[in-house]
């Protein structure tokens, strides 16, 4: 009883130093976490050998949990479990001296874009970032692609699940055929659906863009007071300097 | 304030004329409800008095269109939209941001305004549209009724002059939707804002609205004061919705539903999507044939999720859904069959290039091959037999999705809000023909917020609100 109590509070208590720490990682400016963004990923594809693509998968890995328990989910995502059934996997081909190069090293190297990639977009709301990118004088359209993307990835997500959603309430109602031209000619008329189904999205899309002003020439300004700290400081010359290392040694 | 001369649009590469001959002029401060049948042009029309056609939905667009005295065509895009407010009829197409906030301050950015005006604006529109509980939440964990409000607030933030609203209470439950309408008739008596509201739900427009203008097909049949809308045969003349048309009586009170009547049941019944709270829990319900059930509630209190979970499309987090004996749930094959369910994107339950062929592939040919139409006949379908499924407005995209639904003859029918977009005409068809598939031993099973629908003499209730 003692010892799943102590243990208890333990977990308790990690669980609050992580949120914490995620907490003061998502704080960071944009600008920084683009930096982070790119250092990991310069020396992800640049690093050769385990130690160092270890050291790599460790950052995304952390960076990974940080901005996960921030977050109010209840369960972890599948995501992020299958980044660390990959990571085990890779640790234990590590631990069995299996050749890095040519076949392991772009998987690791893969997991680790995506966790960092993952990392980034769930740490760094749009506006944010499309506010980041201003301040460091992109182009209007960049920023306006940076703000409408998501947007368009989500619809594009709702749509497929809408489609299949349609798909299995068809197949509840109408017997289905097995033959295999039939079946052909379904799925036609499913894409040719889905297809026009989008292209009317789009439209929409546009409509509610150009109501909303998105058209207008000069600069977005934004509701966010975004600056930097010295933990952002710290931060870039840090990851800067971890990068060049790993990159040079 | 805004003055149309003559004002047509033809779609359909100039083959329909969806407005015609139109001259309108509506004063500052006035709160002006359109209304007319399904397909009489008021989303053409609205669509005219933001420029979005033939900007960037294809019409030919003729006439005049005047704000303030400038004409429209001489207004850039991002000028229009600081005199002109559109919200659509679908929220979801309508919502850019990931958050509330983000999404509500997304139009002044546009404009460039600084961060203070950005944020007064934000907290003003959030008030109007009643929704400062929801300021942080991620806009795609909200329901439809929600991104309602979100969309309302995001165009309020802009303060046009002129706002035009497109069904804004379709999705609304009565509380919501009063309080919406109370704003902005508020809106424009203090604020000078001149309110156009296209909508079919007469009853909560009539009390606000100082206008009325009924168009009939594309053209104003009807141009002078609200107060008629209370007149029975007036509605019953331009086929708009009335309490009394659709008043059957009192309801019959409800009797248990014995084994051998029950189609589906649910037993203590929970579910949590993945991020979020408990949408409820511990639910009872029988769905018994020859018989409707009415499921209601406030915005997000889960009507659509329970009527997912009896379909089969959501698991259930506790408890379980049993359809005829078998447990849906527990199937990774897809409903079981014998189900249709039509919920509020019934778009994607389309496959066929016309009206006709989509409502035949719902239902099985007799020995000669033959298919009956006489659903598209009772839903005023049959003339649009020719059209696509994709191009007909969102009345008759649900008209069609009910009658294929129907048409496949299943044991057990669940429709989410199938009222939107229906005129009282219509509605008064719709309901007949969910009388006539129970009448015929089918089960019914109705979420919905729509006055006119819960006040039906249907007897058995499931009230979502407060569980």
């Amino acid at each position: 009883m003692t010892v799943g109590a102590d243990l208890g509070k333990t977990v308790r208590l990690i669980r609050r130093l992580l949120e914490r720490a995620g907490t003061a990682a998502s704080g960071l400016d944009p600008r920084t976490k683009v930096l982070l963004l790119v250092c990991i990923s310069v020396a992800t594809l640049v690093a050769r050998g385990w130690p160092k693509l270890a050291i790599l998968l460790a950052l995304a890995l952390t960076w990974t949990v940080l901005a996960s328990v921030r977050t109010t989910q209840r369960r972890p995502r599948l995501f992020v479990w299958a980044a660390t059934a990959a990571s085990a996997i890779g640790l234990a081909l590590w631990a069995g001296d299996v050749p890095v190069e040519p076949f392991v090293a772009p998987v690791v190297r893969m997991v680790v874009l995506l966790l960092a990639g993952w990392a980034f977009s769930r740490s760094t709301p749009a506006g944010e970032l499309a506010c980041a990118l201003q301040r460091v004088r992109c182009p209007k359209p960049l920023v306006l692609i940076v703000v409408a993307a998501r947007s368009l990835l989500g619809l594009l997500a709702s749509e497929v699940r809408l489609a299949h959603e349609g798909m299995r309430i068809r197949a509840g109602c109408l017997s289905p055929s097995r033959a295999p031209w039939k079946r052909l000619k379904a799925l036609r008329r499913v894409s040719v659906a889905f297809s026009a189904r989008l292209l009317l999205r789009s439209d929409q899309m546009a409509a509610a863009a150009e109501s909303r002003g998105f058209s207008r020439p000069g600069a977005r300004s934004s509701l966010r007071a975004i600056r930097l700290r010295l933990a952002d400081l710290v931060t870039g010359v840090a990851c800067c300097g971890a990068a060049a290392l790993l990159c040079l040694l | 304030m805004l003055r149309l001369e003559n004002l047509g649009c033809a779609l359909g590469g100039g083959r329909v004329a969806a407005l015609r001959g139109i001259d309108l002029t509506v004063e500052a401060g006035e709160f002006v409800f359109i209304a007319g049948r399904s397909g009489s042009g008021k989303s053409t029309l609205a669509r005219c008095l933001c420029g979005l056609t033939p900007r960037i939905f294809p019409g030919r667009v003729s006439g005049r269109i005047e704000l303030a005295g400038t004409t429209l065509d001489d207004l850039r895009p991002w000028e229009v939209v600081q005199r002109v407010g559109f919200v659509f009829q679908d929220p979801s197409t309508q919502l850019f941001a990931e958050t509330v906030e983000e999404e509500v301050a997304c139009g002044p950015e546009n404009l460039g305004l600084p961060p203070s005006e950005i944020g007064k604006r934000l907290q003003w529109a959030l008030e109007a549209a009643g929704i400062t509980d929801l300021r942080r939440r991620r806009t795609d964990a909200l329901s439809l009724g929600e991104r309602q409000k979100v969309a309302l607030a995001s165009v309020l933030s802009l303060r046009p002059s002129v706002l035009v609203l497109d069904e804004p209470t379709s999705m609304l439950d009565e509380a919501s939707a009063l309080a919406i309408l109370e704003r902005l008739s508020r809106l424009a008596a203090d604020e000078g804002v001149a309110v156009i509201v296209l909508e079919h739900r007469t009853r909560y427009i009539a009390p606000y609205a100082t206008r009325l203008v009924i168009l009939r097909e594309g053209a104003i049949a009807y141009d002078g004061p609200a107060e008629p809308i209370r007149h029975e045969g007036f509605c019953r003349q331009f086929d708009l919705r009335h309490s009394a048309l659709l008043e059957p009586g009192r309801a019959p009170a409800a009797t248990p539903c014995s084994r051998a009547e029950r189609v589906a049941s649910a037993e203590g019944l929970s579910f949590a999507y993945r991020r979020g709270a408990p949408v409820f829990s511990d639910i009872a319900l029988d769905v018994c044939s020859g018989a409707a059930t009415i499921v209601s509630g406030p915005n997000g209190s889960g009507k659509t999720t329970l009527l997912k979970l009896f379909a089969g499309l959501l698991r259930p987090t506790g408890g379980r859904v049993c359809f005829s004996n078998h447990d849906p749930s527990a199937s990774r094959a897809g409903p079981a069959a014998g189900i249709a369910f039509v919920g509020q994107e019934p778009a994607y339950l389309f496959r066929h290039r016309d009206v006709e062929s989509e409502y035949a592939s719902w239902q099985d040919a007799g020995d000669d091959g033959a298919v009956s139409h006489g659903l598209l006949t009772s839903l005023g379908l049959w003339d649009l037999r020719s059209r696509h499924p994709l191009s007909l407005s969102e009345g008759e995209k649900r008209r069609l999705s009910v009658a294929a639904a129907i048409a496949a003859g299943p044991r057990m029918l669940l429709l989410d809000e199938p009222s939107v977009g229906f005129d009282g005409y219509h509605l008064e068809r719709l309901l007949q023909v969910l009388d006539d598939y129970t009448a015929k031993g089918g089960a019914l099973l109705v979420a919905s917020n729509d006055p006119d629908v819960l006040q039906q003499r249907w007897p058995r209730r499931c009230d979502l609100a407060g569980l």
